[in-house]
């Protein structure tokens, strides 16, 4: 019975950390000053999703939001720290001051936009459907029955899409690419609407498999930026105008060019108004 | 009934007991007594010899043929081992239920009966924690009669208790004994053993020395072994 | 430029989530029914088998508690299929689970198995029972009674297994509270309510387990 009631004391204890570190008082986001006071510029990258982030054959953080971060902390003439961050974790993270601004799948939504601020976008996510050739499973109709089963990733912006627009097919939630791509080939699910700019990355691994891949322009576009915690204009003001900078020089699409094995599929507008 | 063999434990041990009879086992700790009743019930495995029930040899050999010996015979046990978990009715029928699928309402009414007969109609809900020591042995030998068996086996059925609670088990025995129950009592209580038994063996290094009516056993030992025996039991 | 928590964005949430506390549940209780039986098959076969039986359960119990169970689901998950062998989501993590948990329980019932009364065990064999009576009537009560704390435990902590589960497309408690989470970006505030949700998962059974050993099992525990 001790036992148990320890199980208890530490779930309330935990629930009670909990509820402490969701009231991040005296942590908060770093305004660009104290950045670069601190000298320091701290992003959060997510490295299970390739190319975008990765662990390279050194097991160093490395790709395409890396070296855009790299880009990011010369011109702000400061030592960049790159922090892996997963999906549960990374928005507290930005909100007490952890990492400065976080990458990786930050689709924008209004929803989102709620919880935190977005600089101008850094890349554009088109979406597509992803199959086994031969299964006929090219359009959104084809997709919207109840014997179809959709693969996604958890957490990522296409599921509440799927919900709306093809609300009979089965959706199976998995925890990354590589298992949505290896359920897609075992035939546990029959194909994926997601984001296609990173799937000649992501299929690599999986050449036995004759894959297609159908862009759905008709679905539109999503845009990620980089994610700034509320209210830190500061910064967010200042990263808007390095982002411009590198659109315009060309840097991002270098780098997009260099790690997606292609161009983007949309084209981001560098805006000079933001 | 007889038994012989070679073994390690006992050896030399032949032995009738005729029914109705209580024959009395005697000897000094490590003479054998309670391995003759634990391996007339299968606890343990003779090597040799051969046990027999009006002229019924029972086969000790596997698991299915043993359960022919426990339909003759049936053990109650110094630490009374009832099942902790179970109350004193359900100890009682448990076996007769299990494992020889009697039915269970005419199983019960029988348990209650042996309860009743052993003193403890008042019990029958009690677990054996909640009983004295006196009380879970009486509980015992209901559970071993409500087998029906030909011979009862008693154990050292005595030795576990505070002295003050010998006398209602033994009470018990004397009651089975006039109602002309077929037993083989392992017992340090001399006088009892002298009072219930028609017969005594005495036992000595795994083998039978002497049988003989009470009378003679304890009165006029022949083999020196009993004499030593009766003399140290006497002093006491 | 404090964070500041809104749960108004999470709350509509709320029944979806409790939603997921019932798979939870439902898996806790599941695996930790087929790992009880399987621990206890597993333990009359150490207590009571033959050498070859006794040195394959030996080998299972290793296998199982030395690797990390989300390698065992992925391979029943994602493995078996390569052999013909597709199973469910649910039936994937529910069989992976109940392995895992078999494995501890062998251990945790063994232990049960040392600590019987030899007495109990030469009544009901004088008796006649067989060994599954035996196993059933003798020393199973005996094992709920005697290791009722480590065997709750770890039902509750089955219950905290159960988010591996997420991992494999079921959607219980922890992964709905991944998918909130993804869709509000109210990150403290879905795994805030999130986890009371388990403590509260938690404190239910633990309190129900108390109930059912003191009817079932006359185990003295404290409630609370």
């Amino acid at each position: 019975m001790t036992d148990r009631r320890a199980i208890f004391v530490g779930g309330a204890a935990a629930a009670a950390a909990a509820a402490a570190l969701l009231t991040p008082t005296e942590a908060s986001a770093r305004p660009l000053e104290d950045v670069l006071r601190a000298g320091e510029l701290r992003v959060g990258v997510n490295p299970t999703l390739p190319p975008r982030a990765l662990f390279n054959d050194r097991n160093v953080i490395d790709g395409f939001e890396p070296e855009v971060a790299a880009a990011i902390a010369q011109k702000m003439g400061v030592r960049l720290v790159l922090q892996a961050v997963g999906s549960p974790e990374r928005i507290p993270m930005v909100a007490s001051g952890r990492i400065d601004f976080v990458m990786g799948a930050m689709s924008r939504t209004s929803e989102r936009a709620k919880v935190i601020d977005y600089t101008v976008p850094v890349h554009s996510e088109n979406y597509g459907i992803v199959s086994v050739a031969g299964r006929g499973l090219t359009t959104i109709e084809a997709l919207n029955k109840p014997e179809v089963t959709l693969a996604q990733v958890r957490g990522t912006t296409a599921i509440p899409y799927i919900q709306r627009a093809m609300p009979n097919a089965q959706v199976l939630l998995l925890d990354n690419y590589p298992d949505r791509n290896r359920a897609i080939a075992q035939g546990r699910a029959q194909a994926s609407f997601d984001g296609i700019d990173s799937v000649r990355f992501a299929l690599r691994p999986f050449r036995q498999v004759q894959w297609e891949v159908t862009a759905v322009p008709s679905f539109g576009v999503t845009y990620s930026g980089l994610g700034v915690a509320k209210n830190n204009h500061s910064l967010r003001l200042w990263l808007n105008v390095a982002l411009y900078e590198l659109h315009t020089d060309g840097t991002i699409e270098r780098l997009w060019e260099k790690w997606f094995d292609g161009p983007m599929f949309t084209k981001v507008p560098a805006s000079p108004f933001f | 009934m007889s038994y012989g063999g070679k073994v390690d434990v006992l050896r030399d041990v032949s032995l009738d007991v005729e029914r109705g009879e209580v024959v009395g086992l005697i000897g000094p700790s490590g003479s054998g007594k309670s391995t003759i009743l634990r391996t007339l019930v299968g606890l343990m495995k003779p090597r040799a010899g051969r046990v027999s029930v009006e002229g019924a040899t029972v086969d000790y050999s596997s698991r299915g043929s043993l359960r022919v010996a426990r339909d003759r015979f049936a053990i109650v046990f110094q630490q009374y081992n009832l099942f902790q978990n179970m109350t004193a009715l359900r100890n009682v029928a448990i076996a007769p239920t299990l494992v020889k699928k009697r039915d269970r309402a005419q199983v019960d009414a029988e348990a209650r009966a042996l309860l009743a007969r052993v003193g403890l109609a008042e019990k029958v809900n009690a677990y054996p924690d909640e009983l004295s020591g006196g009380q879970q042995q009486r509980v015992a030998i209901a559970r071993a009669l409500a087998l029906k068996p030909d011979i009862l086996l008693l154990d050292e059925v005595t030795a576990a208790l505070d002295p003050e609670l010998v006398g209602e088990v033994l009470d018990t025995i004397r009651a089975l004994q006039r109602d002309g129950m077929t037993m083989l009592i392992v017992s340090h209580e001399m006088g009892f053993i002298r009072e219930v038994a028609s017969r005594v063996a005495f036992l000595d290094q795994g083998s039978v020395v002497e049988v003989g009516p009470p009378a003679e056993i304890f009165d006029a030992p022949k083999s020196p072994r009993l004499r030593d025996f009766t003399s140290r039991i006497l002093r006491h | 430029m404090n964070y500041s928590l809104i749960y108004s964005q999470v709350t509509p949430h709320i029944p979806y989530l409790l939603g997921g506390a019932v798979l939870t549940l439902q898996l806790a209780v599941i695996s930790f029914v087929a790992g009880w039986a399987i621990g206890l098959v597993n333990a009359s076969v150490l207590h009571f088998g033959p050498r070859p039986a006794r040195a394959a359960v030996q080998a299972y119990v290793t296998f199982f508690i030395n690797t990390p169970l989300l390698v065992q689901i992925f391979f029943i998950f994602f493995v078996l299929p390569d052999a013909g062998i597709l199973l469910s989501p649910y039936a994937a993590v529910a069989i992976g689970m109940s392995l895992n948990a078999g494995a501890y329980l062998t251990e945790i019932q063994r232990a049960g198995f040392q600590s019987l009364r030899r007495e109990e065990i030469d009544a009901a064999t004088a008796m006649g029972f067989s060994v599954p009576q035996m196993v059933w009537y003798v020393i199973l009560p005996h094992i709920a009674k005697a290791l009722y704390p480590p065997l709750s435990n770890q039902f509750i902590i089955q219950v905290m297994t159960t988010s591996i589960a997420a991992i494999f497309a079921v959607e219980e408690l922890t992964g709905r509270a991944y998918n909130v989470n993804s869709l509000t970006f109210r990150s403290l505030e879905v795994f805030s309510i999130t986890a009371v949700i388990y403590v509260a998962l938690t404190l239910v059974c633990s309190l129900a387990l108390a109930l059912l050993g003191r009817w079932l099992f006359r185990v003295k525990a404290r409630i609370l």
